[in-house]
């Protein structure tokens, strides 16, 4: 596996991101991650997709974008950049040790990943 | 220019001139870097009119964009408002002959509903590649031999060219790599599905061999697909160090006529650039070589180390490189020996300084008849 260093750009990875099928936008792929750490941009769109849609199987470097993504969220974190919602999760599993809150409301509305 | 007239035409959600959008849309797969002043997604006809016509009062550059995944610069931008085309994915007719669809619509995906049809133009990168780019670099495929390139397969285009002016083409707009206008649909025809094939795999030692067996095939009309992976190209995926052909046949000519069989060789053949990338070779040109030169050039290529596979039987091959530095001498021997610099994935910025002056002349005669002002794709091809 490599780091985004490899990647070429080449996008074959667009076949691998369902969120780039409904949505259109080239940031929600691989490649625009990619591009993104390369700048140095620290941004929240690194939160929007769940780490397991963006993979390499159709990366010709191997570039394992899934723990890059994780990384830039490890450093948003540390720079006071959160979203309400990965907010409220942390909290959550702080207080309760799950991401969902009490589970004994049984009242769960979003679910993380 | 504002952002505020595209957001009330198109929406908030299909604008962006966020940094993050811009970064992003600033390159393609050729690694050239622009500076993209604002990105849109298409959705509707209408406002790609209004688009058009906005850009041509206010001298805005205007480049379309597929993938993204061409190799020569063409979706680099320069102070330039991308058109992303991602969005634009409908089929919009579909009947037993031809189908009518949105430039963006890709093609595994055009295939996956096609039944019994298919369209037979099958470029490497078919599960990204967008009807759209295809038709701005007259893509071609594995079937060449059979099915000829893009051109032959576009019955109409429907383009908002630069004047501003929603009009149905032919397929003289094909190739242009969209310096004449915004493609807003496409009526393809399409064929048979190939029911009937079968494959062979060849391996040699010694290239005259391969050459030899080359010249075979080619006139052998059951024949449709005769792909070439050199033994440095071979070494670096892994496999045995010969020359080998991958051949495709109508009917049950070659041995191989398990179709889980065909497709795990078509697999091999397909990540043939992915093991070359892997080994850092991830520069990768394409030129045509006249028959009568194709040996000595692949004689050059054995001699330099310079890994190589492709459609040998258009005499097209696809030489890999680790630095791009090192290409200026592949083009000056492709020159040399009367080929093209190129022949399949398109001009752009990276190549034009090779196209033949006098297809830059009729495609400068083109432009100024569909885009005097020079909106779109400024810089590219010509």
């Amino acid at each position: 596996m490599a780091g985004v260093d490899k990647c070429i750009l080449c996008g074959k990875c667009r076949a691998d991101s369902a969120l780039l099928r409904v949505t259109g936008k080239e940031i929600l792929t691989a490649r625009g991650k990619a591009l993104l750490i390369m700048k140095g941009i620290l941004d929240k769109t690194f939160y929007i997709d769940p780490l397991n849609d963006i993979t390499v199987r159709s990366c010709p470097t191997n570039v394992e974008i899934s723990e890059e993504v994780r990384k830039q969220r490890e450093r948003l974190v540390e720079n006071g950049i959160e979203t309400k919602a990965n907010r409220r999760m942390i909290d959550n599993i702080r207080e309760f040790g799950n991401p969902y809150g009490s589970l004994e409301k049984k009242d769960i509305k979003e679910v993380y990943s | 220019m504002s952002i505020t007239w595209f957001e009330n035409l198109v929406g908030k959600e299909n604008v962006s001139d966020e940094i993050v959008d811009r970064e992003v849309y600033s390159t393609d797969a050729s690694q050239i870097k622009g500076r993209c002043d604002k990105v849109i997604w298409a959705t509707e006809v209408k406002h790609l009119h209004q688009i058009v016509l906005y850009a041509k009062r206010n001298k805005l550059n205007l480049i379309p964009r597929g993938a993204g995944t061409n190799l020569v610069g063409s979706c680099v931008p320069d102070n330039s408002v991308v058109i992303d085309f991602s969005k634009m994915n409908k089929i919009i007719a579909l009947t037993s002959n031809y189908v009518v669809v949105e430039p963006g619509v890709v093609l595994d995906d055009l295939n996956s509903v096609l039944r019994d049809k298919f369209f037979p133009i099958q470029p490497e990168d078919s599960a990204t590649c967008t009807i759209g780019g295809m038709i701005g670099i007259n893509s071609t495929g594995f079937y060449e031999k059979k099915y000829g390139r893009m051109k032959d397969w576009v019955l109409e285009v429907e383009m908002i060219d630069g004047n501003g002016r929603l009009k149905t083409y032919d397929n003289k707009v094909v190739g242009k790599e969209g310096i004449l206008g915004l493609i807003t649909s496409v009526k393809l025809k399409i064929t048979d599905k190939i029911n009937e094939r079968s494959m062979n795999v060849f391996k040699y030692d010694k290239l005259t061999d391969v050459l030899n067996k080359v010249n075979e095939l080619k006139n052998n009309q059951e024949v449709i697909a005769i792909e070439f992976i050199d033994l440095n190209a071979a070494k670096l995926a892994g496999l045995e160090e010969r020359y080998y052909l991958i051949v495709e046949y109508l009917g049950f000519e070659g041995g191989v006529r398990d179709l889980n069989e065909i497709g795990r060789l078509w697999h091999i053949r397909k990540k043939i650039f992915h093991k070359l990338a892997i080994n850092g070779y991830v520069y990768l040109e394409d030129p045509l070589i006249p028959q009568e030169n194709l040996s000595e050039f692949l004689y050059y290529l054995e001699t330099k180390k310079i890994p190589c596979y492709g459609p040998i039987g258009t005499n097209v091959l696809y030489p890999c490189f680790s630095n791009r530095d090192e290409i200026k001498e592949l083009y000056d021997t492709v020159l040399k020996l009367r080929g093209v610099i190129g022949s399949r994935q398109g001009i752009g910025l990276l190549k034009k300084n090779y196209l033949n002056e006098v297809i830059k002349e009729e495609l400068r005669n083109l432009k100024e008849q569909l885009d005097p002002n020079h909106i779109m794709n400024k810089g590219k091809v010509i």
